[in-house]
């Protein structure tokens, strides 16, 4: 009997996928009986039946199968797959920790990229936020703060603003109540709209008044941060109204603010070290240079008019600053506003680095799925007898593949949950070594949405490397497995490993190449020569009350000379000095203006200006700090306020404001601070000093001008104690010797120079390091990956090796063999890894420093390291399977 | 006492009763469509055996594979003891509701064709 038509393939998929198992052969038996006999008639009736009858069973299986149902069978695969999970707790160990690590590293990074890009400042409204600085209108970089009188110009001039505030940072000394040593705070002078318009509000007491943000205020008005509120006064309510003494002005505390609000978000947007303090800006310490037109210190913050955009903001600035240069033409030379959106700034250094230890995880996640996919696949062959015999008796694929897949879930879920510690603990360093300079970092934390992220990979994980070994565990028709132990799919399995080994290697490759660049240009950075000698030196800084300022500078400076000497007569120091700036403090962004007179100066460009840094220091700073001497000389106590007025330069002035073969030395420089613009003084050029790299190795530093402390004082200074021995040990006496001169004064920011040196490169050491930890992993990842499938060719292969020996092949050829398909596969995953990298490599470019992305020696190092360890994860399965005897290996079958 | 047998239940007993030696899905799904004029689909008759098997009142057994089945066996199903029993049960429930009122349920089904 010849059947006249075959029922519709796709139908009958769907009828045996949707009947129940164990009466799927009958249901689907009885379709087809009753199709054959419809069939007789007409044919294509009998198809249309029939796909009739494939709709009614979904239908039917739909409607028939409860949510209850799918609860209980869930429940069912959820335990059978534990028990089944139980049996192999090797397999399970290296899937979680391989798991873990992926997943781990990504809600770690995760966390950061969404506390800081996702989400932004924590402030309201953050989005309108809109910072405001000085910059240049030809083009060239940079950015500087605003005088305050500009300041109020703007805000008066401009109407895209709903707020405009200013604000200053200032470092008072918090007197104690028993005349001890006074604590050093950091305070931000603040304009009264500052705060509201963060959506900032007391929780204790009242915001800054109007009335009290003026020069003539009743009372000079002050906010406690939480912190000390809570650390100096106990988190007494009775703080309020109290009169507290700020480098002995006295202020009054008018409220506390809310606890986690530090002012930190960005050093763009806020000082970037937690304020202690808020003070009243126009009654504060700020005031003495509220009227000084050239006294630019001022940092501007605005929110944007709901209907206004960054473009007409930046309009009218440019406008109230056109204003301005008509009034103002000996101020301002080719100045112009420049206008950034505050989270854009705030995030614009880090995104880069940011977005690269995200590609970073993710290279890591994909080969840790690879890694489980492959040990799956290896798991699956050894079950395909278990996946065949329950599918005789009854199972059905999909239900097979559903268990195998929730077994892949609970490994995913096991994953996560260790991660999920892998995350916290990660996230703990990475705040703490500041890897990421991101100043926002101490906000971010695992919270519900890393916690939701972290889910939902482990489960998006789980399905990638769970359902194709699944579909392959369950492919072949049960009688062929249960005959032939499956020998006929073993080509297929060992292709899709040996895909995913070679893939596995080339996401290596990549990463370990990205992280070998970044040492690379660590080292590089490194080599470069700061321009000083920072080793054996201590270094802490010490700040005169305000009433130093101006009129009792001779007092500062008497001051400094005495605590200089009691420093020298301690046991142990070589040498000491005093500086405005570190040779590490990149803060030396003061540029100044002046005039330069001498025989040969080198021609301006057309509204060029002479500028350079500026740096009031005591005599013996550049011996102590390692300065060299090119020409001239040195300072000495004889550049006295009354002596002769002189200044050093570096070398970078020379080259630029000097014909070359010109001698700066005799040249005159006319400059006068903020107090003295009336007649600027005229200082001679006696020494030219080597240039200190104070923004740190890898950046270019800039002109910089050296005056003696006493003919251009200020009231803050930082002492270089040069040691022989422990320098820490003089910790104590340096304290103790401050105290002597004035015992209400403290001591602050104590700190190694090499210490402070390191700080410039500890981002680029701690991402190069980050990147390394991962590309290690990877690397281990890769190279178990390599050896189980390694291990698992050879075990396919022990017989024919038998046989291969025993005709007398030697062990030694029969290894060769082996390590040689291994090598194929190292070699195709090097290839196509190093060309990954080399068309990737160029994100990194602006992060390298003296490297090429594309540099040589590092990838011939990543490509020999890699194959190497590649290699030698073979060697080990490929001499074991040769080790064993011929006959025992003919026998195992 | 079990409950009582749904009318879709009670067919497939009856067509059970009249199959005899020959009652698997096709056979029965037929007689019951035969007799009721209802179309049946074989997933519903499957759907109630099963249940009347975990019930214990039908037993199966599986019989040779044929070629018009694509190879595929047949599943026979029997009317065990306690499917009589309630198989009785039911038709003398209902037998009993109808005692008397014969000619006039006659009537109402002639008024409605």
């Amino acid at each position: 009997m010849s059947a006249p038509a075959a029922p519709p393939r796709l139908a009958q998929w769907i009828i045996s996928v949707a009947s129940p198992a164990a009466e799927r052969e009958f249901w689907l038996g009885d379709i087809e009986e009753q199709f054959a006999d419809r069939a007789v008639e007409d044919p294509a009736a009998a198809r249309r039946w029939y796909w009739r009858q494939a709709k009614r069973t979904l239908a039917h299986r739909l409607a028939r199968r409860s949510l209850r149902d799918h609860i209980e069978n869930t429940w069912q695969d959820a335990r059978y797959a534990g028990r089944s999970l139980r049996r192999s707790p090797g397999f399970v160990v290296v899937a979680t920790i391989t798991l873990a690590l992926g997943i781990g590293a990504n809600a770690m990074i995760y966390a950061v990229v969404d506390g800081v890009l996702i989400r932004g400042l924590p402030f309201e409204e953050a989005d309108r936020l809109v910072l405001l600085h000085n910059g240049y209108s030809d083009g060239r970089p940079g950015t500087w703060l605003v005088s305050f009188p500009d300041y109020e110009d703007y805000r008066v001039g401009m109407t895209s603003f709903d707020e405009l505030a200013a604000w200053q940072s200032a470092t008072p000394a918090l007197a104690s109540e028993d005349g001890q040593v006074a604590q050093r705070l950091d305070a931000a002078d603040v304009t009264a709209n500052l705060l509201p318009m963060l959506g900032i509000e007391p929780i204790l007491g009242r915001g800054f008044l109007p009335e009290e943000d003026t020069p003539d205020a009743a009372q000079r008005a002050a906010l406690l941060s939480h912190w000390l509120w809570q650390n100096r006064f106990g988190g007494d309510e009775s703080v309020l109204g109290r009169t507290i003494l700020l480098d002995e002005t006295p202020f009054v505390v008018v409220g506390v603010l809310p606890r986690g609000f530090t002012g930190v978000s960005g050093g763009f947007i806020l000082p970037s070290v937690p304020v202690d303090v808020w003070l009243s800006y126009r009654s504060s310490f700020s005031r003495g240079g509220m009227e000084e037109r050239g006294l630019t210190n001022v940092n501007i913050l605005g929110k944007l008019a709901a209907n206004a955009t960054v473009e007409q903001a930046r309009s009218e600035a440019t406008a109230v600053a056109g204003a301005l240069d008509e009034r103002f033409p000996e101020l301002r030379n080719a100045i112009t506003p420049k206008l950034h959106v505050a989270e854009e700034k705030a995030v614009a250094d880090v995104r880069q680095s940011l977005l690269l230890s995200f590609g970073a995880v993710s290279l890591l996640l994909l080969i840790a799925c690879t890694n489980v996919a492959n040990l799956l696949i290896g798991r699956a062959s050894g079950r395909r007898r278990e996946m065949a015999l329950r599918t005789a008796l009854g199972a059905g694929r999909l239900r097979l593949v559903r268990q195998l897949v929730v077994e892949s879930l609970i490994l995913a879920g096991l994953g996560a949950a260790a991660g999920a510690a892998i995350a916290t603990a990660g996230l703990e360093l990475l705040v703490t070594s500041r890897a990421l300079n991101i100043a926002q970092i101490d906000t971010v934390a695992i919270d519900g949405r890393v916690f939701a992220f972290l889910v939902a990979l482990a489960i998006a994980a789980g399905l990638a490397f769970g359902a194709g070994p699944a579909l392959f565990a369950t492919s072949a028709s049960p009688s062929a497995t249960l005959r032939s132990e499956g020998r006929a799919v073993a080509g297929r399995r060992s292709l899709a490993r040996r895909g995913l080994v070679v893939a596995q290697l080339a996401l290596a490759v990549v990463l370990l190449i990205g992280a070998g660049l970044l040492l690379r240009s660590l080292e590089e950075v490194l080599r470069v020569d700061p321009g000083f000698r920072p080793e054996g030196v201590l270094t802490a800084s010490v700040q005169l009350p305000m009433d130093f300022v101006s009129a009792e500078w001779p007092r500062a400076v008497e001051f400094f000379e005495q605590y200089e000497e009691r420093i020298r007569g301690l046991p142990g120091v070589t040498s000491v000095a005093s500086a405005y700036q570190l040779p590490t403090d990149s803060g030396w962004n003061n540029a100044f203006e002046f005039d330069l007179t001498a025989t040969r100066p080198r021609e301006l460009a057309a509204g060029e200006i002479y500028s350079a840094r500026f740096n009031p220091v005591t005599p013996g700073y550049f011996e102590t700090a390692g300065v060299r001497l090119v020409r001239g000389r040195t300072f000495t106590a004889d550049d006295s306020a009354e002596g002769a007025r002189v200044v050093i330069v570096n070398e970078r002035f020379v080259e630029r404001y000097f014909e070359p073969g010109t001698d700066p030395l005799g040249a005159r420089l006319n400059y006068g601070s903020w107090w003295q613009r009336e007649s600027p003084p005229e200082y001679e050029i006696v020494g030219v000093v080597a240039d200190v790299r104070f923004s740190g190795r890898a950046l270019e530093t800039y002109r910089a001008t050296y005056f003696p402390h006493a003919q251009q004082p200020v009231r803050e200074l930082k002492v270089l104690v040069a040691v022989e021995g422990n320098p820490l040990n003089l910790v104590r006496p340096l304290r103790a010797a401050l105290e002597e001169i004035d015992p209400t004064l403290p001591l602050d920011n104590i700190s190694l120079l090499t210490d402070e040196l390191a700080a410039h490169e500890a981002a680029r050491r701690s991402l190069a390091v980050m990147l390394i930890i991962f590309a290690v992993t990877a690397v281990t990842l890769a190279a178990i990956g390599v050896y189980g499938v390694m291990a698992f060719l050879v075990s396919q292969r022990t017989r024919e090796m038998g046989i291969r020996v025993a005709l007398g092949a030697r062990r030694e050829d029969v290894r060769t063999m082996v390590l040689l398909s291994g090598l194929r596969l190292v070699l195709l995953g090097l290839v196509v890894g190093l060309a990954g990298a080399y068309f990737v490599g160029g994100v990194l470019d602006s992060l390298l420093f003296g490297v090429d992305s594309a540099d040589l020696a590092t990838f011939v190092t990543v490509a020999a390291f890699l194959g190497i360890v590649a290699l030698v994860a073979s060697w080990i399965p490929a001499r074991r399977a040769t080790s064993v005897d011929p006959m025992t290996a003919l026998r195992a079958e | 006492m079990g409950r009582a047998l749904g009318e879709f239940e009670h067919f497939v007993m009856l067509a059970l009763v009249r199959l005899r030696e020959d009652a698997y899905g096709v056979t029965i799904k037929d007689e019951i469509e035969a007799r009721t004029g209802r179309e049946i689909y074989v997933g519903a008759v499957y759907t109630a055996l099963a249940r009347m098997q975990k019930n214990g009142y039908v037993t199966a057994e599986i019989g040779e594979p044929t070629a018009k089945r694509g190879g595929r066996r047949k599943k026979y199903y029997r009317l065990a003891e306690a499917g009589r029993e309630a198989l009785k049960q039911s038709h003398d429930a209902l037998r009993g509701m109808t005692a008397g009122i014969e000619s006039e349920l006659e009537t109402i089904a002639d008024g409605r064709a």
